[in-house]
């Protein structure tokens, strides 16, 4: 059957047509056949019966009158039945007054036996029969009859011949009314078939199968079409997302070629600025060391004006002349906190790993009369080691510590140093008990020469945060405060905590 | 008559075992022409009346027919047999049996019969010719019978085809 499995549809219900017809006609046929079989034998004997009855009633005077002749002569008769094989009459006594024999058949004795009733003897080969003969109610005698069954084979035969060509005509017609037929179940599929190739070679989604018929294809051409729907819905989504990704990649790649344009040109400020920068603390240093000279002149001559003359001044001479040198002085500081300033960008160490315990340890001792003096406190917790400048973190430790002495009103300062590991830096900050800082001013005070208070408050140049921001950001950090004015302040710094960033 | 090995007479017959006479197939015949002959009803006189065979003058059966006719039927009607001496239309005989032997009075007892429902049966090849019904003659060892069918059908007897096909010569029917 496996050849049926891989036919078309439409051959398949030719085939299916075809067989079932062939298989009703063969069964009607072997019925009929059967039928005739079974059948025929009986309608025979009944036949023969009839026959012999009506040759035994002619023969019954033969009978009484013994005349054999006369018997024969009836017997004959029976040549115009030729499938009669075989007669004989009997007398009352049973025993044979005539025969009759078809040509060429052997002779036997059909009933020998005496006997008054009818009898009937249906074999493979042929069908006896023997009725008794009657003349008014007197038995006179009897007659027997053999039939062959040729007559059978012949029909049968016949049946056959013509069943075949009955078999022939109808397959043929079944044949086409097949063709016709199997259209109405092919033809949806073969359609439906068609529109899946052809949306499966176009992949265009919004062809529709023709829905023909309300039957199980008819249901299947709905549920295809539904499912084309969704494909085409799905599809068509699929597409706009498509869509709009494509265009959030164009966005995405315009945006990151700005943002490269803008780095670019941020690194070339960058560098432009680093340049000017270099520029400016280089022209600050020289400014400020070349400034040295002429104000060591003017302080030099003015010392030596107010001290060979100052017996020829006046009081308001002396008094003026020590203005200038105060003010000379001044400049002198001045000029010294820009040098040191621009010392921390223009002369730096280069970096190494220090121990941060050992260096604010180094600044404490260095700073033990200030410290003492005050009756300050510094506790610290263990500091951790780093990428630096060795000297300029000592500074930053001395300007902090120093700040939290300075800015102090009553009671002993406290200060505390504290560090932590924050992602890829150390948090450093050191805490004191001070006068505190207002909000406003919490980015001023890093700026140079910005002071809060006067000189008889608190004596300095305003530059030691500026000098300490400039030490964090030469070493990658960052340094603000946290303050309120009267609650004492917190200065952060970071420093990075690996090699390289 | 040695071909006559078996006879079909019935049962209790005294001719069982042994070669027939002629004279006791002759009482066969006779009783089974009765059986192929109708008669007109006006012959019998009442329905249970016998169908009576009668043998004129000299009786060549002995008692062979007597044998032969007991406890027959014929046409539904039980045989008799009677011996006459002279027959007279009143005798009433069925069937009537002229030997050979009263040959002579053959003319006038068929005279005297004439048109009467009684079957004449005679011996000898001239008896039908005569005007006799049914003629017994001996050929090629046989006995044969002839019909008279004008004689018959002038009596009002119709005789059975069956029997006639059997009979050696048929006098046809005058035409009228």
């Amino acid at each position: 059957m496996h050849w049926f499995k891989d036919i078309s549809i439409k051959r398949k219900l030719t085939v299916i047509v075809m067989a079932t017809s062939a298989a009703a006609l063969l069964m009607a046929g072997a019925a009929t056949i059967i039928y005739e079989r079974v059948t025929f034998p009986r309608n025979l004997a009944q036949h023969l019966a009839s026959l012999a009855d009506v040759v035994g009633n002619n023969s019954a005077a033969a009978i009484l009158f013994n005349d054999e002749t006369a018997a024969a002569e009836h017997l004959q008769a029976l040549q115009a039945t030729p499938n009669i094989t075989m007669a004989q009459v009997y007398r009352k006594d049973g025993s044979v007054l005539a025969i009759y024999v078809r040509v060429g058949e052997p002779m036997t004795t059909l009933f020998p036996a005496e006997t008054g009733v009818s009898q009937e003897t249906i074999a493979a080969e042929h069908v006896d029969i023997f009725r008794p003969i009657f003349v008014g109610a007197e038995r006179v005698g009897g007659i027997g009859l053999r039939s062959d069954l040729t007559e059978v084979k012949v029909r049968l035969g016949a049946y056959a011949q013509t069943w075949l060509a009955v078999l022939f005509v109808s397959l043929l017609g079944a044949l086409g009314v097949a063709a016709v037929l199997q259209r109405v179940v092919s033809l949806p599929i073969l359609n439906l078939a068609g529109i899946a190739r052809s949306i499966s070679n176009e992949h265009d989604y919004s062809q529709r199968a023709v829905k023909e018929t309300g039957d199980e294809i008819g249901a299947l051409v709905d549920d295809f079409n539904e499912m084309l729907s969704q494909i085409e819905a799905r599809d068509g989504a699929l597409t706009q997302a498509q869509g709009e990704l494509e265009k959030r990649i164009r966005d995405l790649q315009r945006e990151i070629a700005d943002r490269q344009r803008a780095e670019q040109g941020l690194a070339e400020k960058t560098v432009e600025l680093q340049r000017s920068n270099a520029e400016l603390e280089q022209f600050a240093y020289v400014a400020s060391h070349d400034l040295q000279e002429p104000l060591r002149m003017i302080t030099g001559y003015t010392q030596l004006l107010a001290k060979r003359y100052h017996d020829k001044l006046d009081e308001t001479a002396a008094e003026f002349i020590g203005y200038a040198v105060d003010g000379a002085k001044r400049m002198q500081g001045l000029i010294n906190d820009l040098l040191a300033y621009s010392r921390v960008g223009t002369r730096g160490n280069p970096f190494a790993w220090a121990q941060c315990d050992k260096i604010l340890s180094d600044t404490i001792v260095s700073m033990k009369v200030a410290i003492e003096e005050s009756g300050a406190t510094v506790t610290c917790d263990p500091l951790p080691t780093v990428l630096c400048d060795e000297g300029q973190l000592g500074q930053l430790f001395q300007n902090l510590l120093g700040n939290g002495i300075k800015y102090h009103d009553s009671g002993a300062p406290r200060i505390h140093i504290n560090s932590r590991r924050q992602g890829a830096h150390w948090l450093f900050s050191v805490k004191d008990n001070g006068i505190g800082i207002e909000r406003q001013y919490h980015e001023r005070i890093f700026t140079i020469f910005q002071r809060l208070h006067n000189k008889e408050q608190y004596a300095g140049s305003g530059i030691g945060l500026a000098i300490c921001k400039k030490i964090v950001e030469r070493h990658g950090g960052k340094i603000w405060v946290e303050s309120e004015l009267g609650k004492g302040s917190t200065f952060y710094f970071t420093l990075p905590a690996t090699a390289g960033s | 008559m040695g071909f006559l090995a078996l006879l079909w007479v019935g049962e209790g017959s005294s001719l069982n075992g042994a070669a027939p006479t002629e004279y006791q197939l002759k009482a066969v015949f006779l009783m089974n022409f009765a059986k192929f002959v109708e008669w007109p009803t006006t012959a019998f006189r009442s329905a249970q009346n016998a169908l009576t065979i009668c043998v004129l003058g000299e009786n060549p059966f002995g008692h062979d027919l007597d044998d032969v006719v007991r406890g027959q039927v014929a046409a539904d009607r039980a045989l008799a047999v009677k011996r006459l001496a002279q027959v007279q239309r009143e005798d009433n005989c069925h069937v009537l049996f002229v030997s050979a032997a009263e040959k002579a009075r053959t003319e006038r007892v068929l005279g005297v019969l004439r048109n009467a429902p009684t079957l004449t049966v005679g011996e000898g090849d001239d008896f039908a010719a005569a005007g006799g019904m049914i003629g017994l003659f001996i050929d090629d060892n046989k006995i044969r019978f002839e019909v008279n069918l004008d004689a018959a059908d002038r009596a009002g007897l119709k005789i059975s085809s069956k029997l006639l096909k059997l009979a050696k010569n048929v006098r046809e029917r005058r035409k009228p």
